[in-house]
């Protein structure tokens, strides 16, 4: 061999070594909270870990009977599709907007928005909760999508912003030598010119969405309880049920995890565009 | 927003920056017509709470007081925060955190992003395993982390304790290390959105460049430090605000293992304000740390925005 | 195993219906009424979902029941209370939050409706320490639903095996702890995590010790020398406990004394899951007994639980104080325990059938009859004191300070709430 090949081929072990501990690192846990949902109670805390076991589905029955767990998950798709739409129909065509007027007013208005997303989330659940409550909207779904929506929108608008400033203009203007107006020209060309990035912004709004508990604690009713809540109630404080906490968790990051795969490909470009230009 | 309308129409086919010309015609109304939807969405939802957060901060108020006496306290309560000892410890606590977390993040971000750069077969699969802790919800990721800690009978612990560490009364019991175990697990949750993030940048520099500093025999290390870095500074800006900005507002693995212990090592001003404000109810000394806060992390990102802009580097 | 427990409990719930409805099924006036409860996930919380199928059988009222954790709970009772959204009829409230739900108004005063209807209640038959769970001064803000006594849990399998006495002192218990820890277990578990969880366990050691939170003044006396005492005597168990114990809550307690790790905890009787057989490792080897009391002291014991209250905003309050005079009626409490309910009854605690399927009620039996509901005050500022306390009480078992100084800085930061 020659020694470049030698090189390349070391590298490439060394490459192939880092990448394996470096995945490792991050997919073990996920791999002891998927094990520890069909482990029987007893096995969750056994010392020493126990990779190798007989899996149970019982958890999965117990919870079943415990909380309205695919009620859980309805609502929580409800509540995350629901805000995603209302953010992204808003959100797109701001940051659209903001990158095709830039200037002093685009700066400030992208900074703003940003801002809202800044604020820690404590301040805004009370005052939040009373404006709801005002609304009559507490209990509904309408309450969480809301807050959802406002948080997000922003990132959306600020993502998309940094996204379109780097998507050339000419072919928007080629369209509008058709006669078509600008709304239509962003319809129709813009927009799906910028698909991956708006998948990307979808995808993070869907997950921040999914995943919030500080403001589903407050705004949801009986009827509207999201997964995040019952992850909660089943780590009843009380006799910590790991077996179960996990087996709930499961039904929060397998749907998620799943999505994630579906629109890798999106996103990676998605990425690409939003983050280069700022 | 009509004015515009009609003078795309009205006019005749001109030549380009004729159309060019039109299109900046629209201006201000322009822009308007673009925002406006979002900024009704969040003018209506979001300024009364912030508005009344910061109305309320110059009060003193708790929600639980037989009385509901609201005494003005102009900046009482602002003034109270800075001399808190809590408050200052959970200032403290909250930047060593983000100091570590989004510089290890950033790190470790970036070699990743290195080396998935480096076509090798298998890349797609494992960019795809990658992004799976992002999507985990945080009170997940907080609650299995704390049972991989425990010191009695959790793996995390177990095994480092195998491998010789003395860990005495666990990672998250010794007040030397716990901050930096929620670190870990914020490293672990987040990491994979900096490669990510660092990745494409890598991926969307152009090659003359690089090629050209081989041409004039820039070693691998030479060619990283003086051609990709700079190029990277915008996606480095980007990632280095979003982080520190959900960094600073840490809260889920406070609130699920550690309960701001041991002593004051990992309470956090995120957290600290959460007790104020939700379990004592007392909305206007909350508010006022809130609004702290919020300066603190504009200040953060309006610092990232002077120092990593680069003139000609954004586009 | 568990799914035949259960199918026989319901079994037995619907014969339960069936013979309480084969008697003159009046239907309430209130038939029809949607009522709301929302109750702590605490395991009390099971029998109340499986008992309102039988109430609405019964009267015609439709019980709803939420169950959600403590912090939960309490967020969601504030919220509703100052927003006046009257989401709830009914909701479950902690013994320590009497007071501040009473100065504010926030439930209906029963004082009158139980005098009115006191023959129905049979009041002699519910200890007086159990009105704690809801009173404040003149005012009962909720009527005891749920009463916990404070217990020592041990491995009796240990004890015997080491041939030594179930501790009764104060010092006993150390010894005993030290004597147990050995072979990898611990001699015995506390809570150590900062805030409520640590504040909660060390003030069972305080009032076993013969300390309290209040001086005769009613202001905290937090610094006392008993307490200070207690604290660097609570601090001392760690040495016994597991390593990682300085960050436990109630979960990882119950579970390391459930897998037989550690061998003595003072715990609440409010699950007992480890006296129920083959439900956990230790289940067949774990017995409760009385908590330790302090040398020369008369024996006191920690009493807790949970009290049901009215929403001063709901609509349906008469629907309301009538599953309330339900729940307690002596038929359904007998239910209520076999579903894993606590009783606050004394002729429950004392029938002959569920003694013998429960030893454990008399141990409850005695620490009621001894029972001190006040060891943590039910006053407004009780959530702060807690904090305080939880605060210095990690501090001094992490290393970090001495009990003194730890104790005088949590008196300085609660002395100004009391002015």
């Amino acid at each position: 061999m020659t020694v470049t090949t030698r090189r390349r081929w070391f590298g490439n072990a060394l490459s192939y070594l880092l990448l394996f501990l470096t995945v490792a690192f991050f997919l073990l846990p996920l791999i002891w909270l998927i094990g520890t949902a069909f482990k029987p109670r007893l096995l969750s805390f056994s010392v020493p870990p126990t990779w190798f076991f007989q899996p149970v589905i019982d958890n999965f029955f117990t919870i079943f009977r415990q909380m309205p767990v695919l009620q859980y998950l309805r609502n929580s798709v409800v509540v995350a599709v629901g805000s995603t739409i209302l953010a992204v129909v808003l959100g797109v065509p701001a940051g659209y907007g903001l990158a095709r007027h830039p200037g002093r007013t685009s700066n400030a208005l992208a900074f703003a928005l940003l801002v809202i997303r800044m604020v820690p989330p404590v301040a805004m659940l009370i005052p939040f909760y009373l404006l709801m409550r005002d609304f009559h909207l507490l209990g509904t779904y309408w309450s969480l999508i809301l807050i959802d929506a406002v948080l997000n929108v922003s990132f959306v608008a600020w993502f998309m912003r940094g996204y379109y400033a780097g998507v050339p203009r000419d072919m928007e203007e080629a369209a509008c030598c058709d006669g078509c107006t600008r709304f239509g020209a962003f319809a129709r060309v813009s927009l799906p010119l910028a698909l991956p990035g708006v998948v990307t912004i979808a995808l993070f709004s869907f997950i921040a969405s999914w995943n919030d508990f500080l403001f589903a604690m407050l705004l949801t009713g009986r009827n509207t309880r999201t997964l995040p809540l019952g992850i909660l109630e089943s780590y009843r404080a009380y006799e910590v049920s790991w077996n179960l906490m996990a087996a709930v968790s499961l039904f929060a990051v397998v749907p998620v995890i799943l999505l994630g795969f579906a629109l890798q490909r999106y996103y990676v470009s998605g990425l690409t565009m939003g983050a280069v230009r700022e | 927003m009509i004015s515009s309308r009609t003078t795309d129409l009205a006019s005749p086919r001109g030549n380009a920056p004729e159309r060019r010309r039109r299109f900046r015609l629209g201006g201000r109304t322009g822009l308007a017509f673009w925002v406006a939807p979002a900024l009704l969405l969040v003018g209506v939802f979001a300024i009364y709470p912030v508005a009344y957060s910061i109305y309320i901060s110059f009060f003193k108020y708790k929600l639980t007081d037989p009385t509901k006496s609201q005494t003005f306290v102009g900046f009482g309560n602002y003034l109270s925060a800075l001399a808190d000892p809590s408050f200052v410890v959970a200032v403290r606590n909250s930047l060593a955190f983000v100091v570590g977390a989004v510089g290890v993040e950033l790190l470790f971000g970036l070699a990743l992003a290195v080396l998935l750069n480096r076509e090798l077969p298998g890349m797609a699969l494992v960019r795809s395993i990658l992004i799976a802790p992002l999507t985990l919800t945080p009170l997940v990721v907080a609650l299995v982390w704390g049972a991989l800690y425990n010191a009695d009978f959790g793996p995390v612990s177990y095994y480092l304790k195998q491998l010789g560490f003395q860990l005495g009364r666990g990672p998250v019991g010794e007040p030397s290390l716990a901050l930096a175990s929620l670190v870990v697990i914020d490293v672990w949750q987040w990491t994979p959105l900096m490669a990510l993030l660092l990745f494409t940048g890598l991926r969307s520099q152009p090659p003359e460049l690089h090629d050209a500093a081989q041409i004039d025999g820039a070693s691998h290390w030479q060619r990283f430090l003086h051609v990709s870095l700079p190029l990277l500074k915008p996606t480095i800006l980007v990632a280095l605000v979003i982080r520190t900005m959900d960094a600073l507002k840490l809260f889920d693995s406070v609130f699920a293992i550690t309960g701001g212990g041991p002593g004051r090592a990992t309470e956090v001003v995120n957290y600290y304000i959460f007790k104020v404000g939700l379990t004592y109810f007392d909305i206007g000394y909350a508010a006022a740390m809130s609004n702290l806060l919020l300066i603190i992390i504009v200040v953060l990102s309006a610092l990232y925005l002077r120092v990593l802009r680069t003139p000609g580097g954004a586009s | 195993m568990n799914g035949i427990r259960r199918a026989a409990t319901y079994t037995a719930l619907a014969l339960f219906a069936m013979v309480l409805s084969v008697a003159p099924a009046q239907k309430s006036q209130y038939a029809g009424t949607n009522l709301n409860f929302i109750v702590v996930s605490d395991q009390f919380s099971a029998a109340l979902e499986a008992l309102a199928p039988v109430f609405q059988e019964q009267t015609g009222i439709n019980l709803r029941v939420t169950v959600l954790g403590y912090g939960e709970l309490y967020q969601r009772a504030i919220a509703d209370f100052i927003g006046h959204t009257a989401q709830a009829d009914l909701y479950s409230t902690d013994i320590v939050w009497s007071c501040q739900f009473a100065e504010n108004g926030y439930l209906t005063d029963l004082a009158s409706l139980i005098k009115r209807d006191e023959a129905e209640l049979d009041l002699d038959d519910i200890p007086t320490v159990m009105w704690t769970t809801g009173s404040c001064g003149e005012q009962q803000i909720a009527f005891p639903l749920v009463g916990y006594a404070g217990v020592l849990a041990y491995n009796k399998a240990a004890f015997d095996a080491a041939g030594i006495a179930v501790p009764k002192t104060m010092t006993e218990l150390a010894t005993a702890a030290q004597a147990l820890t050995k072979d990898g277990k611990a001699g015995i578990v506390m809570n150590g995590q900062r805030g409520t969880p640590a504040a909660q366990d060390w003030m069972f050691y305080m009032l076993m010790n013969g300390g309290s939170i209040l001086g005769p003044d009613g202001k905290p006396a937090l610094n006392s020398p008993i307490n200070v005492e207690t604290l660097e005597l609570y601090a001392d168990l760690f040495k016994y406990a597991p390593d990682g114990a300085v960050s436990y809550a109630w979960g990882e307690r119950v579970t390391s004394f459930s897998e037989g790790s550690s061998m003595m905890m003072v715990d609440w009787s409010a699950g007992l899951d480890y006296l129920r057989e083959g439900a956990v490792p230790v289940s067949g080897s774990a017995a409760i007994t009385t908590t330790p009391v302090r040398e020369g002291l008369d024996p006191v014991y920690p009493f807790g639980g949970w009290g049901v209250g009215i929403n001063a905003d709901s609509p349906s309050q008469g629907a309301a104080w009538e599953f309330i005079k339900w729940l307690s009626s002596p038929e359904v409490q007998k239910q209520y325990v076999e579903l894993g309910g606590k009783p606050i009854r004394h002729s429950t605690l004392t029938d002959p059938d569920l003694v013998a399927k429960y030893p454990f009620l008399s141990t409850i039996l005695e620490v009621v009859e001894h029972g001190d509901g006040d060891f943590r005050p039910r006053i407004t500022q009780y959530s702060q004191i807690e904090d305080a306390v939880g605060l210095a009480v990690n501090l001094v078992i992490t290393g970090q300070e001495s009990a003194q100084a730890a104790l005088d800085a949590a008196q300085a930061t609660v002395a100004p709430l009391f002015q």
